[in-house]
């Protein structure tokens, strides 16, 4: 399964978790299976308007069946659930931790968004 | 004679300022522009008689005929356009109703739709002003075509006063770029100060005539800005003191020239005084 968590910085699995989404600098995608991870640049890191939908455009062509982040904002959110991509909130430091907590089935998936957007 | 009020910030008097002036010259119309917060209604206390809907256009997607191509997707600057699923969606709220991807989509599968993005409501209020309101739907971003409707109402035959956003971003200037003189309200602290500057330089660069309102003025700290305005040549109309009883008129919803008539005559000399200025210039000119 191909998961993406938000990335502040791109330092593999110890790249720290960003608290946003649509504005992260970066998103690993990590595949859980073949325990590979590629961070890629989030072009929307400096869009000065619909970070949060080109954003999850991005994760979704990706092919992602999960994203992990601090928050979703409501344009995102829905953009997500219309591609099927299921949202868990996280507090982790690190993307190794996340996607640990993520396996272990302790993160709780978001039901609504729980970011607020910026324009 | 067109004139706005604004300032660098929200929360300084800029409705104060445009209620009690409107309410202190006759035969006035005052034209709310602060479209996401129109606040002038909480003193004018209207009965609105006549509204008028601002509609935009947004695209809508036939799912018959879209072969999920993404031409529509990648074109939009905006992003308010996603393909999941293979299925296009639409972002109303950020969708700047730029026409693009209609006429780019090789498939004919976008038409243009009508979205309500705000409405304009009128009233001759108990006071005798002729008021038009304009009004931002929540969750809208763009303001700036509201305000061009509600312009639209300007009756020349009289003397118009705009209320606008605070800042200095495009709805502000959509109110003011066709003003003859604008209003700046600002208070004597060092914030007032770096928001007059900044409101000032925005006066300069679109040429319009302006002088400043102090409202909240005290003796000990006025001349945070009569310096700036003295270096900078800029008029100081009026100031309004820090007096109790006008923070308490406010927080009632009276404006307080209702309760202090002897400040009609002040606002209506500041009017009086603009429109000397005004004529001295196209004397000069
Ligand atoms: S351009 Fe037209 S056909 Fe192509 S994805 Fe968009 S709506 Fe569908
Ligand atoms: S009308 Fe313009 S801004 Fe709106 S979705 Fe189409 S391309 Fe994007």
């Amino acid at each position: 399964m191909k998961i993406a968590v938000t990335a502040s910085n791109n330092n593999g699995y110890e790249s720290k978790v960003n608290e946003h989404f649509g504005r992260s600098p970066f998103f690993a995608i990590v595949d859980t299976e073949k325990e590979e991870i590629d961070l890629v640049k989030n072009p929307a890191a400096k869009a000065s308007g619909g970070a949060g939908v080109q954003a999850a455009q991005l994760i979704s062509d990706q092919g992602v069946e999960a994203l992990l982040s601090g928050s979703v904002g409501p344009k995102a959110y829905s953009a997500l659930t219309s591609g099927n991509i299921k949202m868990y909130s996280t507090k982790d430091e690190t993307v190794r931790k996340a996607v640990e907590s993520f396996e272990n089935n302790d993160l709780s998936q978001l039901t609504s968004p729980n970011g607020t957007p910026r324009k | 004679m067109k004139v706005t009020v604004l300032s660098g910030k929200g929360g300084t008097g800029k409705t104060t300022v445009a209620v009690n002036m409107a309410l202190s010259v006759p035969d006035i119309q005052l034209l709310d522009a602060d479209v996401e917060e129109p606040n002038c209604q909480y003193f004018l206390k209207p009965n609105f008689n006549k509204s008028e809907e601002i509609y935009r256009e947004i695209p809508e997607i036939d799912q018959n005929k879209c072969t999920a191509c993404r031409k529509c997707v990648d074109f939009c600057e905006y992003n308010a356009l996603a393909m999941m699923l293979d299925e296009v969606l639409v972002f109303p709220e950020i969708c700047h109703s730029c026409g693009g991807c209609e006429k780019i989509c090789p498939e004919d599968a976008i038409t243009e739709i009508d979205r309500e993005l705000g409405v304009l409501k009128h009233s001759s209020t108990q006071y005798d002003i002729d008021f038009w309101q304009g009004e931002l739907n929540i969750g809208e971003e763009s303001s700036v075509p509201v305000i061009e409707a509600l312009k639209e109402k300007s009756d020349l035959q009289k003397d118009i006063i705009i209320d606008a956003q605070p800042g200095t971003t495009c709805p502000t200037i959509e109110a003011v770029v066709d003003s003859d003189f604008g209003i700046l309200v600002t208070e004597p602290t060092p914030f007032g100060l770096s928001d007059l500057k900044i409101a000032s330089q925005l006066m300069d660069e679109l040429k319009i005539p302006y002088g400043v309102i102090i409202n909240r003025a005290e003796e000990e700290s006025d001349y945070i800005i009569e310096n700036y305005c003295d270096k900078n040549n800029i008029d100081i109309l009026l100031k309004i003191p820090f007096k109790r009883e006008f923070a308490y008129l406010y927080s009632d919803g009276i404006p307080f020239v209702i309760d202090y008539p002897e400040w009609q005559a002040e606002f209506k000399k500041v009017f009086t005084e603009i429109r000397g200025v005004l004529d001295e210039k196209d004397y000069s000119n």
